[in-house]
């Protein structure tokens, strides 16, 4: 008989980072999803990364500012010196590498009032030999390569979004986890606005503050574990037997609280969900609070 | 209680983005209102009689006027040929919204209209003098007819729509001067003549008719689009920029020839002009770019980008049929 899953009466605590959004075209879709997969790998937590991104959504050449396929991208990082380095690098590395691309900010000057410099600074790739265009009030860089030119926005406005969204879903094995999970990043992932960094949106080793070793700074979540029931205050109940995270970035709060909503919404629909929660540290550290019985207000 | 209605007033908007045409019904008392909104109007300028010598008048701008009564704006100075006359002597003022400036009538002997505007709209029913636009910083002027000479020249923003002709020095730099216009966007639909873009620095200009002799002539920077046949000695003495010319030119010993390709920046370009119905193929519609660096006689690294289509019936040169 199925049941509703039981939401825990807690909150998902997240916190302030600097955010922006990248569209990258290219000739066709495959270059495009191409240019995206490398942009975004290994960017899925800061904890061990440069910045956490993922594939907002794709675009038709209809969307795009050069009439060309594309897809949106929203990467974060903790202050806009780490997004700006941790974004020129990997549209150098793996963006203007990738054939027929081009890159370009996908905040308007509108929507943002602090840049970070991309095609500034990868214009010196082009040894003297860039051009630089300016239409209106959108400048770009175009740097000859061996295939034409990589045409990529001067800079890309940032934001403050919110990083550390997250849900926590329980079930009795890892089958009927992994589906329930899947059904909430799909149901996330046909929103503006979010990202879900970890890979295809769902973590399976959370992490806990701290560790016996001095050297890390983060930790397996040994309480959620279910191999480790008998030998820690586990906080599994006796029927879970895995356990997964979905981490949740988003530009704004509002943004990050409609995709916890839409999460919880997903699994709740899943039979075989036991448990809904969040984590948090107590309410001490981020200042945004997502209370999981309040999220549909 | 109703307003007392005099006529319809159809206004035909010369900028492609605008509707083609709206009705405004014009109450008989400008100030009657209804108990629920507050009707605004453009102000109206309509010639009085035809000009004989040339009018200049700095003031007529958006920016200058929009904290202006009706009656402040009527009597402010216009230079009539020699004599200092009030703008109602030449012109019948009506409206109340001065963010809108429209004037009917031949005006070719206006010159300066829209000189260092900074915000707001002027459409011109007819055609307009010189320096039409020069040094703006903002703002958008449309005009109807055509109009003369340095038409744009030295403007460091906004967007200028001529329907008809423009005459020489199409954003260009003043004589002795070290660049011409900065930023913004100038359309003409019609033909325009010598020395267009002489000196710019950035922006865009599409000239949509022919282009005379020296188009681009000691460009510095910026894109200039030519749509149909241009003049002799096009990109003389260019240091940077880029001219587009969806018609061969004629090109000489100094533009050396680069390679066929399909410039992506081109794709921005050609969506960003749709909105001024201005057409740019892309890599939708087969064909190549030339693309040429010059001039070389001065060391400069502009470049020249020739439309070469795939195909022989090409339908992107050309004015549009109106």
């Amino acid at each position: 008989m199925s049941r509703s899953p039981i939401i825990d009466d807690t909150f998902a605590e997240a916190f302030p980072m600097m955010a922006t959004r990248l569209i990258i075209t290219a000739a066709d879709e495959t270059f495009v999803q191409t240019a995206a997969t490398e942009f975004c790998g290994n960017a899925s937590s800061v904890i061990g990364c440069n910045c956490e991104a993922a594939i907002e959504h794709f675009l038709t050449a209809e969307e795009t500012i050069d009439g060309r396929p594309g897809v949106s991208i929203l990467a974060f990082a903790f202050d806009q010196g780490s997004l700006q380095k941790a974004v020129s690098s990997r549209v150098g590395q793996n963006v203007l590498t990738c054939p027929t691309t081009a890159c370009y900010s996908g905040l308007l000057p509108s929507e943002s009032q602090k840049k970070i410099k991309v095609g500034a600074l990868l214009r010196y790739f082009g040894d003297g030999y860039q051009f630089s265009k300016k239409l209106e009030n959108r400048r770009f860089w175009r740097v000859p390569v061996m295939d034409g030119e990589f045409v990529c926005e001067d800079q890309f406005g940032i934001v403050k979004g919110v990083g550390g969204g997250n849900l926590i879903l329980t079930a009795a094995n890892q089958a009927t986890a992994i589906q329930a999970a899947r059904q909430a990043v799909t149901a996330i992932n046909k929103l503006p606005d979010v990202i879900l960094p970890f890979p295809g949106g769902i973590v399976r080793s959370g992490s806990k503050v701290g560790s016996k070793y001095p050297s890390l700074r983060a930790s397996t979540n040994h309480l959620w574990c279910p191999t480790l029931k008998g030998e820690c205050d586990s906080d599994l109940q006796p029927e879970e037997m895995t356990v997964y995270e979905i981490v949740i970035d988003g530009l704004s709060e509002a943004a990050v609280a409609n995709a916890m909503k839409v999460g919880t919404d997903a699994l709740s629909q899943h039979s075989g969900v036991i448990r809904i929660t969040a984590g948090n540290y107590g309410g001490k550290l981020g200042p945004f609070h997502f209370h999981l019985h309040k999220l549909s207000n | 209680m109703e307003a007392n209605w005099d006529r319809s007033i159809f206004i035909f908007i010369s900028c492609p983005t605008e509707p083609l045409c709206f009705s405004l019904q014009r109450p008989k008392h400008p100030t009657s209102k209804t108990s629920t909104e507050t009707f605004v109007m453009p102000i109206h300028f309509h010639l009085k009689q035809p000009l004989r010598v040339p009018l200049e008048c700095d003031e007529l701008t958006p920016n200058q006027l929009t904290d202006k009564s009706l009656s402040e704006i009527k009597n402010r100075p216009v230079f009539y040929g020699r004599r200092q006359k009030q703008i109602t002597d030449v012109f019948e003022v009506t409206g109340d919204n001065a963010d809108e400036l429209e004037f009917y009538g031949d005006l070719t002997k206006f010159r300066g209209l829209g000189r260092r505007m900074s915000s707001g709209r002027i459409t011109v029913h007819g055609s307009c003098g010189m320096h039409c636009g020069a040094q703006m910083t903002g703002g958008r002027i449309a005009v109807d007819g055509s109009v003369d000479d340095w038409l744009g020249a030295e403007m460091k923003n906004g967007t200028i729509i001529v329907r008809g002709n423009a005459g020489k020095g199409v954003g260009a730099a003043y004589l002795a001067s070290s660049s011409g216009m900065k930023n913004g966007t100038i359309i003409v639909h019609g033909d325009a003549d010598q020395e267009v873009g002489r000196k710019m620095r950035r922006g865009t200009i599409v000239i949509r008719g022919k282009a005379g002799d020296l188009a681009g002539l000691q460009m510095i920077g910026g894109t200039i689009i030519l749509k149909e046949a241009i003049g002799d000695h096009i990109g003389a003495w260019m240091k940077k920029g880029t001219i587009v010319c969806l018609q061969a030119p004629t090109t000489n010993e100094f533009f050396a020839e680069c390679c066929e390709y399909s410039p992506t920046f081109l794709s921005i370009y050609a969506k960003h002009l749709q909105q001024y119905d201005v057409t740019l193929p892309t890599i939708h519609h087969g064909g190549q770019w030339l693309r040429f660096i010059g001039d070389t006689s001065r060391g400069g690294h502009g470049e020249l980008l020739i439309w070469k289509s795939a195909s022989a019936e090409d339908s992107f040169a050309g004015r549009a049929v109106s």
